[in-house]
């Protein structure tokens, strides 16, 4: 993801990684990782649930985290793609989200 | 030769397969959990430890048949059952972990649908400041990709 920034940059998206760690946890990641985009932080997984994609107690001490998505929106809000794995080990490939990504009018 | 140290030669020669399939069994699961599984074509479809999952098992079921030729001692065919029970159990682990378990997910039915509206948030980044949907749409030239994570908690 990280090493394709440049091309969501000429493709005109952000990437916005978002999960229930705190701000300080994904500080720490995004230094060690040396990730550019924002990580986001829904400790509480409201906007987790709110999104349809809650995963009940798969966290650490059965904490509720969120199930691998992603969710290409375009500027007006409008969800223009969407990616549900079946399986969390497989996520959608970075050249999968480019080629939507340069797809948005 | 004294048919002792014959016997002792035999012996060496014939359990090799038995420790190399339990060492390259524990070298399939833990070559995945390690850095096999950052590649995405590995990650998806982990063929090459399945493939060394099967030339473990074949080499511990050698060794196992091995350790079972007569004569051999009770110890040596204790260690055997051992061995091979503990690298197939390795292998069944990883099968389990990587066609059942990653695969038990929650319905997601409930998720945002294409041309519907994504809802709206306000979160903290990652040095605490609430970031909102709008502020991050308004702000790209041509819309944001969302990307749902588990978290490293």
């Amino acid at each position: 993801m990280q090493e394709r920034l440049a091309e969501f940059k000429a493709a005109g998206v952000q990437p916005v990684a978002i999960s229930v760690d705190t701000p300080q946890q994904s500080a720490d990641l995004s230094r060690k990782a040396h990730y550019t985009f924002p990580l986001l932080s829904d400790p509480g997984a409201k906007t987790i649930r709110q999104y349809g994609i809650l995963h009940e107690k798969a966290g650490e001490n059965g904490a509720d985290i969120a199930r691998p998505a992603e969710l290409l929106v375009d500027r007006n809000g409008t969800v223009r793609w969407v990616n549900l794995t079946g399986d969390f080990r497989v996520r959608a490939r970075p050249e999968e989200m480019l080629e939507q990504a340069r797809k948005l009018p | 030769m004294e048919p002792a140290t014959i016997g002792v030669m035999s012996e060496r020669k014939s359990s090799w397969p038995l420790w190399a399939g339990l060492l390259l069994s524990v070298v399939a699961f833990a070559s995945y959990l390690t850095f096999l599984y950052q590649y995405p074509v590995m990650r998806d479809m982990p063929w090459l430890n399945l493939a060394l999952f099967a030339v473990a098992v074949v080499l511990l079921v050698v060794g196992l048949r091995r350790s079972f030729d007569a004569p051999r001692s009770t110890g040596r065919r204790v260690a055997g059952v051992v061995a091979t029970v503990a690298g197939v159990g390795v292998a069944a682990m990883f099968c389990l972990l990587i066609f059942v378990f990653s695969k038990q997910l929650p319905s997601a039915a409930g998720a945002p649908k294409v041309g519907q509206q994504a809802p709206p948030f306000a979160l903290a980044d990652t040095s605490g400041k609430r970031v909102t949907l709008e502020e991050l749409t308004d702000a790209a030239p041509k819309g944001v990709i969302l990307i749902f994570y588990r978290g490293y908690w």
